[in-house]
């Protein structure tokens, strides 16, 4: 069951894939979601996991990841986005960020200053 | 990597790190510029000097699925589009980071002067640009644009000058 997340303060990890990032640079498009997603972009909690868990974990599950970059609730709202709980039986950390309110040229923009947002807090895994 | 070859001459040789060896044909490059002399330079241009054809050159190793299911093989219009881009604007070479999209086209991105920019050639070639204000609320979002639109190279241009 879903439920809005509350605490602007509150750490969402984003896992970035191989051909998503060049020269310790992510591209934006790590920060929207494909158009397989539905408009939502996964992320773990950091109230219920941290960035070496939420990395291995979703290696283990056969996922390509490179790297752990984080966004708080409070940033994705600034830009009209918002983040939900939505654990999984293998990952009880998910949740996701909500992009349907916006249109394609609108998530582009916005992916681009959440890549910005990310690259200011840096990576978080591995370091 | 990128260079001209004389056995294969109309055709942009790309030479793959591995042992395939694939080309970009001339018809892709005039299509996607309309101008010969854009494409005679993309010909004729030292890929020592402009490493980021090299990374267009990697992507040519996508195959289809290489990001899950439905992602797509990186499309030759895409790779000709943005190589015309990286020759029409030498100054982007030394900014840019390139990385492939799940449809088959081509993300050029970067940073400079407050802004945080990103182009983005479509698998047809068309492109699209991007950018927003790091420090302040400015963005802008200019779409289906021919790689050879002077307004786009201009635009392009300005965010660098």
């Amino acid at each position: 069951m879903t439920s809005k997340l509350a605490n602007a303060e509150e750490l969402l990890f984003r896992q970035v894939r191989q051909h998503q990032m060049k020269e310790g640079v992510p591209s934006s498009q790590a920060f929207r979601p494909l158009p397989k997603d539905h408009h939502k972009l996964s992320l773990d909690r950091s109230s219920l996991t941290n960035p070496q868990q939420s990395f291995d974990n979703f290696r283990v599950r056969g996922f390509d990841t490179v790297a752990v970059f984080g966004l708080t609730v409070g940033e994705f709202e600034s830009l009209s986005i918002h983040c939900f709980s939505d654990p999984h039986t293998c990952n009880s950390a998910h949740s996701y960020a909500d992009y349907s309110m916006h249109n394609k040229s609108q998530q582009r923009k916005k992916s681009l200053r959440l890549k910005v947002l990310a690259m200011n807090r840096g990576q978080l895994h591995p370091i | 990597m990128f260079s001209s070859n004389g056995s294969n001459q109309g055709s942009l040789v790309v030479n793959s790190v591995a042992t395939s060896t694939t080309t970009i044909s001339e018809d892709s490059l005039l299509s996607a510029t309309s101008d010969f002399s854009i494409t005679k330079s993309i010909f004729s241009t030292d890929v020592d000097s402009a490493p980021c054809l090299g990374s267009l050159d990697e992507l040519r190793t996508l195959q289809d699925g290489w990001d899950g299911e439905g992602s797509v093989a990186i499309r030759n219009d895409a790779l000709a589009s943005a190589a015309v881009l990286l020759v029409s604007v030498p100054e982007l070479q030394e900014l840019i980071r390139v990385y492939p999209t799940f449809e088959g086209g081509v993300q050029l991105e970067y940073m400079t002067r407050d802004w945080s920019y990103s182009l983005e050639v479509a698998s047809t070639g068309s492109v699209g640009f991007c950018g927003v204000q790091i420090s302040g609320r400015e963005e802008f979002d200019l779409e289906d644009f021919s790689v050879a639109d002077k307004e786009l190279l201009t635009k392009i241009r300005k965010t660098i000058g």
